[in-house]
């Protein structure tokens, strides 16, 4: 159903009325001369020879423990209760007391051994597929709002377009019946709008949004878009709107903008038809809406937006922003880590696992990246008696599909999990590694805005070698 | 005889003594230091220094420094790296750097081999033994520039060895102007100074007098005067004795006297050889020589053995607040004295060595006084003027030590040396300094364009000779319907209505007199100032939000925006609108509610996005003065300031040290009323609003204590660099001005100098952004940005022009507004011929000659509200609060106290965003904008925006199509129309006129009736009812017409 590689004639074939697919959508200067013309949105040319095609970003919202997760730290137990021999951190956001051993036990899994806690059994059976990377640095952001921003900014003051943005900015998209970049469930708290918007960079690549993190899933839909039963009858209100605006624009034909606004409306009603169909899984399996716990509890949630995703992806939008956000899920356990990390990860353990099956079994494998991430880690020192603090000193990620090796663990912190030990990994760092396996050179994907050229990693980032396959 | 101040003296001085040790620890050094040196300076120098060189540098030196750490310089070891500190003086045990060297953790360092045991426990011996770096007057300690002042830590206990004399005036309190009889001494060495006249026969001069707010910036001094002395008691001289050393401050300001004395003694230690004793030279003894009219200050020996600075050196120390160090190596007078002003070295200053003799003196004391400062006995006369503190050594300080306490003195008492003005000051090329919007604004004649049909505005005479010379030719004039449509949306944002539409039209006066009638009817609309004002909001980033984390709610914010609309709509002269935003607070008015819009005015600096629950305060406080600053920079005067926050601005002439004296005026201002952990709150508080005698809670600055910041490096705080004196950009204000006094932030003289007529910049910037409001862009494109990478003008000449007649206009945006739609070239048509247009494109594709008017879309306001008006919806009140009121008491509140509610939990579907109110109104949530706005290219309140984008993005249709806000305004719409009138031909017309202010043409008559007789059948074939079907197809019908690009685009 999805025509995921699409060759040139195959987009023009898929626009109705053959209209001409340069004189496009998303033009961003005023009155453009010809040559802008082209859509903004149309497919370019990567630098690099790609390793993948589209990005899923899992947004674990919060800050997930790494000492409870990915990082195992046998000295915490045996330090329980005592001091932390290391000097605490110059800024932490509350005070913390002495270390806190974690709750749950570490096990080796698959080939590789790769140590996964009990909070994530589901995905420690894809161990071999994963590669994590304990080495993640967050800077001194102690709070949610700048860690979030410059988790998806690279930057946590100031305004910058997010990953997603500055993606389809470098490569546009794929299908131009659907966008490029949907951010599914983003919580409107710590940065809200800001972690999946465009910034300065035209607003044709900001994340369009489904759902919240308010709403169940289930009742999230693309806003405005009209119920197909009406389709006929919106049509006889097209057809005249646009044979006035023919008549209108034939005396004004240097103004390429009135082409596109027409042109645009056609795409309004063509999404119509195809965006329910996203969230649509009467097509799907049973065997697969099994596989990501969907109308089982409490995967279903996750579970449907991992599908949903999925889907996305295969159709062509370059990155999907799945979000386990505030207020509905939230990872930041100041207290209670045991029922916060527990009732959490259930939510998401199954869902995830069934994406990364998904990708594998549907041959998606390779060109989907995988990133599953969290604004920081958390303090091995306890806030209060049972919970943990945020910590951006140290943290996990991991990374899946798209050309990352797995069964691999990258970076190490010091016993306790307090300090990048060796091979740090920043959030520039990270941006310039999922840059460079879409394809694109980080230093050179730049854009002008108040007098210099900018770009995602700022002037810092370094590609992220030793992971890549 | 003890007067009250002398007892009070006494006690004071019990008091001091007892806390000498700590107090001279305050002193002597800018910060409470743990550092403590003793013979660990041999063991660091053998043992340590080269440990580290060779095994640590290479990574943590000065080319690199990897995790952030370096450890070849004091400051790069005590503020550590990306993971703190590395040394902990006195616990080697809580070090990271020992943990790292012993390598028992992850943490190994050096990574490629491991330190010896031994190399290990000299470390770890360092530490606990303070972990002392030596301050080497060979070697600096750290790499800055050698010519800065830096503000060093002098070694306490080496420096307490060698003290001999300290005395404060600020140290003990006296009423003003009453005698000093005692001045103790702080050294520890009770070494106190006495007035004894009338005590003992030949006693020294009659007493002093302390004077609490002296010349000497300020502060507490003891004034002398003719007959004034102080001297010490012979039973506690100074150890100074012999071929001795020594290193004496004094901070004072003289006065040239009118006495007889020849000799008028400032420091006297040891006894001055008797005239009938010549050969002996037995003191060091600091004069006035006024056997001349040329008064020298010179370090005498004895009688005629001196070290003199020359005639007219005396001069140095009159009528300014000074520095003064005097330094005597061992050996002969001349050649081992030296003197410094404010540290600068006499020799620099007046350009010629010392004069005098070789004696070597041989200090012996007197039996009768110890020192003595003034008149000591009968023979020598007092020093006129104010003596603040006098520190003496007995030896002579290294560069670095006597820099340090020189540093510390100056900083002390405000007077900042010429030498930091120096460091601070930047030279630029003729180049830099030639960049076109440096120069001064000029008046240039109108060019001469024949041709009969051309207007008498100068500004189609500019616009005109350019496109002739080009060979091209402007447009033809648009006809009345498109001028009002225009108009009426470029000055009040909204369409016109059809009785308006009719009165413009039917006026049989001339173009130019019906234009200019209309014109000013809307200019004295108050709806005008609610789109200018919006204009203005866009460049200055306003909202009702924080953002970042917290998002909470700004209460007054409110009070900013009503300003600004109310500004604009009373024509308040430009310079005064950008004064009042930026120093407001500071121009107080006899008339309270002047002061109150003042104040509220300050809100320019206050409604900026805030990460309130950083943690770290300090840096809170500098990214918001780094976001003022951006928006003062752009906004205000198109330069990217903020670009030189980490490092000279790479293009334009602005060195950092620049952004830095900017900087130091706004973090002088407080910006917090408190900075609690979590959540800060910014300063809001309670002025008088000047009616019925009622208060208002206001969100503003306060100013706060005066402070110059230092440059930090690479914009971290924790790397300073050289002092940057608050004044304003070097390359405008010319190189080294000083014109901020040193007891105000500043905010006000920097107000006044960007409100100056004399400003190259603020008056090009805003008549560029009232062009760019009516053409869509500005001469100058890049309308935030008049750099030297932007664009240049298009018409440089008529920029100018504009500007100038801004300026003499008396800074009036409303006359600016009459002189650019009175142009032909405004009235353009925006079409023009199809050959001339192909012709026209080639040349000029971008349209900056103005070859035609330009085709603009609706903005983001301008299309809700003209939703409203022809749905007959729209709520026209002017001004208010309500909906920030809403706003607040639908955000979650945090803290009732202090006014902390999170807007997080607001998204576009918030029903406060339902008003029917301009859109103006609607509150301004950061991140969180309405659909109809974020959708259609509303500005990003998080950051300056010069000017909005303008895009054509399927979001946007799918809202015309779908949304329900339009759904319902073309309900409204349709039932508007159908209530005026049944007769379905009247009624498209209506429709028509409405919302493109034309009749329908035949066709379009036909093809409208058409749609809604196969509309309502196809209801009525889904059993609709009829009634339900007529509505149903009016209000599609309705719709349809503002989906429309006619609708859409403004011509």
């Amino acid at each position: 159903m999805w025509n995921r590689h699409p060759s040139r004639r195959q987009l023009l074939q898929q626009i109705a009325c053959g209209i001409g697919h340069t004189a496009f959508l998303g033009l961003a200067a005023v009155e453009a001369s010809a040559e802008q013309a082209r859509s903004v949105l149309a497919p370019k040319l990567p630098h690099l020879p790609p390793r993948a095609k589209s990005v899923i970003f899992l947004f674990m919202h919060g800050g997930v423990s790494h000492v409870d997760s990915f990082d195992p730290k046998p000295k915490l137990a045996e330090w329980n209760g005592r001091p932390s021999p290391l000097p605490k951190p110059q800024f932490e956001f509350a005070d913390t007391g002495n270390l806190l051993q974690s709750p749950w036990k570490f096990r080796p899994y698959g080939e590789s051994g790769l140590e996964v806690s009990e909070l994530f059994p589901e995905i420690g059976k894809c161990a071999d597929d994963i590669c994590v990377i304990r080495s993640m640095q967050n800077g001194n952001q102690v709070s949610h709002g700048p860690a979030a921003l410059a988790l998806h900014t690279g930057d946590g003051v100031f305004t910058r377009p997010s990953m997603g943005a500055w993606l389809l900015y470098g490569l546009g998209s794929e299908n131009q019946n659907l966008p490029g970049f949907v951010t599914l469930s983003p919580s409107s708290y710590h940065g809200g709008s800001q972690n999946y918007g465009s910034a300065f960079l035209p607003a044709a690549y900001q994340g369009t949004r489904i759902g919240d993190g308010n709403t169940p899933f289930r009742e999230a839909v693309f806003s405005d878009l009209g119920v197909s039963d009406q389709s006929e009858l919106q049509r006889q209100q097209l057809d005249l709107l646009q044979r006035l605006n023919r008549q209108y624009q034939r005396t004004r034909n240097d103004d390429s903008r009135l082409e596109a606004r027409i042109q645009a409306y056609e795409l309004t009603f063509r999404m119509q038809m195809e965006a329910p169909l996203v969230t649509d899984f009467s097509q799907e399996s049973r065997t697969t809406r099994s596989l990501y716990g969907i109308d089982d509890d409490p995967t279903d949630e996750f579970g449907r937006l991992c599908l949903v995703a999925r889907r996305l992806s295969e159709a062509g939008v370059r990155f999907v922003h799945v979000n386990h956000s505030y207020p509905r899920n939230y990872w930041d356990a100041h207290s209670g880590l045991k029922k916060n990390h527990t009732t959490n990860a259930k939510k998401v353990d199954k869902p995830v696992a069934g994406l990364l099956r998904d990708l594998q079994q549907r041959g998606l494998w390779d060109d989907t990246l995988v990133v599953w991430g969290t604004e920081f880690g958390r303090t091995p020192a306890a806030q209060g008696t049972d919970g943990r603090d945020h910590h951006p000193h140290a943290f996990t990620m991991w990374m899946a599909g798209g050309g990352i090796q797995g069964g691999m663990t990258y970076g190490t912190t010091d016993e306790f999990g307090y300090y990048v030990t060796s091979n740090q990994v920043t959030m520039h760092d990270l941006h310039a590694t999922i840059l460079h396996q879409l394809g694109l050179d980080h230093t050179k994907l730049t854009y002008r805005y108040a007098g210099r050229d900018f770009r995602l990693t700022d002037v810092s980032g370094r590609v992220v070698k030793d992971i890549l396959i | 005889m003890p007067t009250d101040c002398q007892s009070h003296v006494t006690r004071q001085l019990t008091f001091f003594l007892q806390r000498v040790a700590p107090v001279l620890a305050c002193v002597l050094t800018v910060s409470a230091s743990s550092w403590r040196a003793n013979a660990n300076d041999d063991h660091f120098e053998r043992r340590v220094r080269p440990l580290l060189a060779e095994n640590c540098w290479g990574c943590h030196g000065k080319t690199e420094h990897e995790g952030g750490l370096r450890l070849d310089t004091v400051t790069g070891l005590r503020s550590g790296g990306n993971s703190g500190r590395a040394v902990v003086a006195g616990q080697p045990e809580k070090s990271r750097l020992i943990l790292a060297v012993r390598q028992t953790t992850e943490l190994k360092m050096p990574p490629d081999g491991k330190l010896t045991r031994t190399q290990i426990s000299d470390l770890e011996k360092w530490i606990a033994d303070g972990a002392v770096w030596p301050i080497d007057s060979h070697q600096p300690s750290d790499d800055s520039n050698d010519e800065e002042v830096k503000l060093l830590e002098p070694d306490v206990t080496r420096l307490a060895e060698s003290l001999q004399l300290w005395l404060k005036a600020d140290a003990f309190r006296c009423n003003d102007e009453q005698a000093v009889f005692v001045w103790p001494d702080l050294s520890g060495h009770g070494r106190d100074l006495t007035a004894t006249a009338g005590i003992r026969a030949e006693g020294t001069g009659t007493p002093p007098q302390f004077i609490a707010r002296s010349h000497v910036g300020g502060h507490p001094a003891v004034r002398f005067v003719e007959g004034n002395g102080l001297a010490g008691s012979p039973d506690h001289v100074l150890d100074i004795h012999g071929d001795a050393a020594a290193t004496i401050f004094i901070v004072c300001q003289l006065e040239p006297s009118t006495t007889t004395s020849r000799l008028e003694n400032l420091l006297m230690i040891g006894n001055p050889a008797l005239h009938a004793d010549p050969g002996g030279p037995r003191a060091i003894y600091l004069e006035i020589d006024r056997s001349t009219d040329t008064p020298t200050l010179d370090l005498a020996g004895g009688w005629s053995h001196d070290a003199s600075l020359g005639p007219g050196s005396a001069e140095l120390l009159y009528s300014q607040p000074r520095v003064l160090t005097v330094t005597k190596t061992p050996g002969p007078m001349t050649a081992g004295t030296s003197f410094f002003f404010d540290g600068n070295s006499a020799q620099e200053i007046l350009k010629r060595p010392l004069e005098g003799t070789d004696t070597v003196p041989d200090v012996q004391h007197r039996n009768d006084f110890g020192i003595a400062i003034g008149k000591p006995a009968g023979w020598a006369g007092s020093i006129h003027g104010d003596i603040a503190e006098v520190i003496v050594y007995n030896r002579v300080l290294t560069n670095d030590e006597r820099r340090g306490v020189e540093a510390h003195l100056l900083q002390k008492f405000g007077l900042l040396t010429a030498r930091i003005f120096e460091a601070a000051t930047r030279r630029f090329t003729g180049e830099e300094r030639s960049h076109w919007s440096f120069q001064a604004i000029r008046d240039p004649v109108p060019p001469v364009v024949a041709g009969a049909d051309l207007s008498a505005n100068p500004i189609d005479h500019f616009v005109v000779a350019k496109l002739e010379a080009n060979e091209l030719h402007p447009a033809p004039p648009a006809d009345r319907r498109t001028l009002i449509r225009r108009v009426t949306y470029d000055l009040i944002g909204l369409p016109p209505t059809p009785d308006e539409v009719h009165v413009f039209l039917a006026d049989k006066s001339g173009n130019d007199a019906a234009l200019r009638r209309l014109v000013d009817r809307l200019l004295s609309s108050s709806h005008y100032g609610e789109r200018w004002g919006r204009h203005w909001l866009d460049a200055v980033r306003y909202a009702d939000t924080t953002a970042n984390d917290g998002n909470f709610v700004m209460r007054y914010a409110y009070r900013y925006r009503n300003y600004v609309v109310d500004a604009f709509n009373d024509d308040k002269p430009y310079d005064e609108f950008l004064m009042e935003q930026v120093a407001g607070d500071l121009m107080l008015h006899n008339d309270p509610r002047v002061t109150a819009e003042r104040i509220i005015a300050t809100g320019f600096l206050m409604i900026g996005p805030k990460a309130l629950a950083e943690t770290d305060k300090e840096q809170v406080k500098m990214d918001i003065v780094d976001e003022q600053l951006d928006v003062i920079g752009r906004a205000l005067m198109g330069l990217t300031v903020a670009c030189a926050r980490c490092h000279d601005h790479k293009f334009d002439p602005i060195p950092t040290v620049d952004y830095y004296s900017l900087a130091g005026i706004f973090r002088s201002t407080e910006m917090f009323s408190d900075l609690e952990r979590n959540a800060s709150k910014w300063m809001e508080y309670i002025v008088p609003s000047g009616l019925n005698g009622e208060t208002i809670e206001v969100m503003a600055p306060k100013d706060s204590v005066p402070r110059h910041l230092r440059v930090h490096l690479r914009g971290s705080r924790f790397r300073l660099g050289q002092i940057a004196p608050r004044r304003f950009l070097q390359v405008l204000a010319g190189s080294g001005h000083q014109t901020i006094s040193g007891n105000s932030s500043g905010r006000l003289e920097l107000a006044r100098w960007i409100a100056s007529a004399n400003h190259p910049l603020t008056a090009r910037v805003m008549v560029n952004r009232i062009w760019q409001g009516h053409f869509g862009t500005g001469l100058v494109s890049t309308s935030d940005d008049f750099g030297t990478r932007s664009e240049p003008p298009s018409h440089p000449d008529l920029l100018d022009w504009l500007a100038t007649r801004f300026i003499e206009s008396g800074w009036s945006v409303k006359e600016m507004h009459r002189l650019i739609l009175n142009s032909q070239t405004w009235q353009m048509s925006t079409r023009v011929d199809p050959e001339i247009q192909e012709r026209a494109v080639a040349i000029d594709p971008d349209r900056r000659l103005l070859w035609r008017a330009p085709r603009r879309r609706l903005d983001a306001e301008q299309l809700r509200d003209s939703l409203l008006v022809i749905a007959a919806q729209l709520d026209r009140r002017i001004g208010g609060s309500e909906l920030t009121r809403k706003l607040y008491e639908a955000s979650q509140v945090l803290d009732e106290k202090r006014g902390i509610a999170s807007a997080s939990t607001i998204n576009s579907r918030w029903d406060g965003f339902d008003s029917r109110r301009r859109s103006l109104y609607l509150p301004v949530v950061r991140n969180g904008l309405p659909d109809v706005l974020a959708i259609f290219d509303a500005a990003d309140a998080n950051a300056v925006t010069a000017k909005r984008n303008e895009t054509t993005v399927p979001s946007q249709t799918a809202f015309l199509l779908n949304n329900p806000f339009a759904l319902q305004q073309a309900e409204a719409f349709a039932r508007h129309v159908s209530s005026l009138t049944d007769d379905e031909t009247a009624r498209i017309g209506l429709a028509y006129e409405i919302s493109l202010c034309r009749q329908p043409t035949g066709d379009e008559l036909t093809a409208a009736s058409r749609f809604l007789a196969e509309y309502r059948d196809s209801l009525r074939q889904r059993n609709v009812e009829a009634n339900d079907a007529e509505l149903s197809a009016w209000s599609r019908y309705c719709q349809m017409l503002f989906c429309l690009n006619e609708f859409l685009y403004v011509e």
